[in-house]
């Protein structure tokens, strides 16, 4: 199938911030970036201005399915957020579901997140300084990881043989698989 | 690889690209400034948002610090203005192919249509 991306916005959700890459084409790297925000209709006014500004085709989610219940609710409002602002501005939405996103890397034998990490280094030589080192399982994660995973969702989004699911639920359910 | 496809017309590109050759080069905004120092860290952030246009110093200040042509950095401000002069001067040559002229003033009309031809033939639009 060819390639007619034009621009993408992959956005990775966390309970109190999220990550964005823009990408134009599988190798060309518009933006990427972290914001962070106290309260969860915080990032509206974020989501509404990367929208505003990238003008992209595609708005691509991930995250919004968290394991943790305490973070789940958070995640879901974030992402109700983001449907809501990519309505207005009648862009595309896409979601790509956890196993979806685990099982593309798996083919590159990544088995976690600092293997996905360096895995987007290779593709994008200059951000192979940025890659952070793995880190004991207390410490937090590092800022720099959420500027990966956002850019590895746009990789997974634009080489996946699997469609990614185009409809979110109104309650902001993303996709089962991410649940 | 088979990839996702979107059926859309292909967008224009964003108006400037300074954010991600800032970010590829690993340098922050204040160490920009400190850098260009006619510059301030709000006025280089006010430029990557796209929410104003630098000028002619600046533009070539940054060409200058990320090595990299004006008109690729500021691709879609480029590819906007090329499009505006590009029409303005379709429509100036339409005119002037309809003035009736002698002397002169038809030898200046005649010398500037000569340009745009050769203009067009040599690669320009």
């Amino acid at each position: 199938m060819s390639t007619q991306i034009s621009r993408i916005l992959a956005v990775e959700i966390r309970a109190a911030r999220l990550g964005y890459a823009v990408l134009e084409s599988t190798n060309r790297l518009g933006d990427f970036g972290a914001a962070s925000f106290a309260i969860p209709s915080a990032a509206r006014q974020r989501i509404a201005r990367m929208l505003r500004l990238y003008r992209p085709s595609v708005l691509v989610l991930h995250g919004a399915g968290s394991r943790y219940p305490r973070d789940m609710r958070v995640r879901k409002s974030i992402a109700r957020i983001a449907k809501d602002e990519a309505k207005k501005a009648s862009v595309a939405m896409a979601v790509v579901p956890e196993r979806g996103f685990k099982s593309f890397f798996h083919q590159f034998h990544c088995r976690d997140k600092y293997d996905i990490a360096a895995t987007v280094a290779v593709r994008f030589p200059e951000l192979a300084w940025r890659v952070p080192p793995p880190l004991d399982f207390y410490d937090p994660e590092p800022r720099q990881m959420l500027y990966f995973d956002s850019i590895a969702l746009a990789i997974v989004y634009l080489e996946s043989p699997e469609k990614a699911n185009p409809n979110v639920a109104d309650d902001g359910v993303l996709s089962p698989a991410s649940k | 690889m088979q990839t996702n496809e979107v059926h859309e017309q292909p967008h224009e590109p964003l108006a400037n690209y300074l954010r991600i050759q800032r970010l590829k080069a690993g340098f922050t905004q204040q160490e920009v400034a400190e850098v260009l120092q006619h510059l301030h860290r709000d006025i280089i952030s006010r430029h990557e948002r796209q929410e104003s246009v630098p000028s002619l110093l600046v533009a070539l200040m940054y060409e200058t610090f990320y090595r990299v042509p004006v008109s690729e950095i500021f691709v879609g401000l480029a590819k906007k203005v090329e499009f505006d002069v590009e029409t303005q001067l379709a429509e100036y040559e339409k005119y002037l192919g309809e003035q009736s002229a002698t002397g002169p003033r038809a030898a200046s009309i005649a010398r500037k249509l000569e340009w745009l031809s050769k203009r067009r033939s040599s690669g320009f639009k």
